[in-house]
């Protein structure tokens, strides 16, 4: 099996982050903003009552174009994220050839970045979180992902480990009990976010619901993308 | 086809320099997109960046589309 060199792997996982981050731009500013908007409504409204606020220093229709330029350093972020593991990674990584074990990383990427800080934090629309515990739900989300980036690195090692086993199916379930267990214990040993949500439920829920379809989105384009520019730039060397 | 375990990934015949950069623009990047709220503009801005949060303000919808904490 052919290792992809560095420079190969970075190429074609850009150029999958960059899809995959236009396509999520492009569900989120087609369905989501709506959302969004009648969120800031609900908020503006809530907030006349209180101090009038300042003037906004970027305008609805700018930051309409900053979903597009978020996205796109969301997607180019990950991406650098997915080929360094990837090329740290490739010998250990379940599939026969550089597509699927690409494949196989996205999966996990889906499931540590993507699933996992979703299900544990589901995302909420403006006007939700308290601007006071900020900090505090920052430091539980990265600390989520941290500790899920540690358990798709142990996947890996244990597949591997397994797979080299005489029974490899029986190994291939055992790493999947294994992701299973890391999940839940993951899932009820961290706090959770205390912020009492202070808009109608069924907007936030829209609003979840929508997010977690962007994320699964955006980690299709990724790993499908990935799969796909990183034949080509080994079609050439086997 | 020879399958050789190999207990830790070897570096060697690897571009460091580019492995450092593509983790440092990946750490670069989450950070703005993720959790900014002004330090990055106030090293040429002043304290005024704080007040102003562009980065954040500017790439708001896609923090709150993509599940990460906000307001
Ligand atoms: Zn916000």
């Amino acid at each position: 099996m052919n290792t992809v060199s560095l420079g190969n792997v970075l190429k074609a996982a850009l150029l999958a982050g960059l899809a995959a981050a236009l396509a999520a731009a492009a569900f989120h500013s087609l369905v989501t903003e709506p959302v969004i908007d009648q969120a800031i409504a609900i908020e503006e409204q809530r907030s006349a009552a209180g101090d009038p606020p300042g003037a906004p220093v970027v305008s609805r229709d700018m930051q309409r174009i900053g979903l597009w330029i978020g996205f796109l350093m969301y997607g180019f972020s990950w991406a650098l994220l997915f080929g360094t593991l990837y090329y740290l990674a490739q010998r250990w990584l379940p599939g026969s050839d550089a597509s699927k074990q690409g494949l196989a990383l996205a999966l996990l990427g889906y499931w540590a970045i993507g699933l996992m800080p979703f299900l544990k934090y589901p995302a909420n629309p403006p006007g939700v979180g308290d601007p006071v515990t900020i900090g505090y739900r920052q430091t539980l989300y990265f600390g989520l992902l941290a500790i899920t980036l540690i358990g798709a690195g142990l996947t890996v090692a244990l597949n591997r480990r397994f797979s080299r086993s005489a029974n490899r199916l029986r190994g291939r379930w055992l790493t999947l009990v294994f992701l299973v267990v890391f999940s839940a214990v993951v899932y009820f040993a961290m706090p959770g976010n205390s912020d009492p949500v202070q808009m109608p439920m069924s907007l936030v829920t829209n609003f979840r619901v929508l997010s977690l379809m962007g994320v699964t989105l955006f980690w299709s384009v990724l790993g499908l993308g990935f799969a796909r520019f990183v034949r080509s730039s080994t079609a050439g060397q086997a | 086809m020879n399958i050789t375990p190999q207990p830790i990934p070897s570096l060697a015949g690897t571009n460091k320099w580019l492995l450092g950069a593509a983790l440092l623009g990946f750490l670069l990047l989450i950070y703005l997109v993720a959790v900014d709220q002004g330090f990055l503009l106030s090293l040429v801005q002043g304290n005024i960046a704080f007040d102003q949060s562009l980065i954040h303000e500017l790439t708001h919808d896609a923090r709150h589309a993509a599940g990460f904490p906000c307001h």
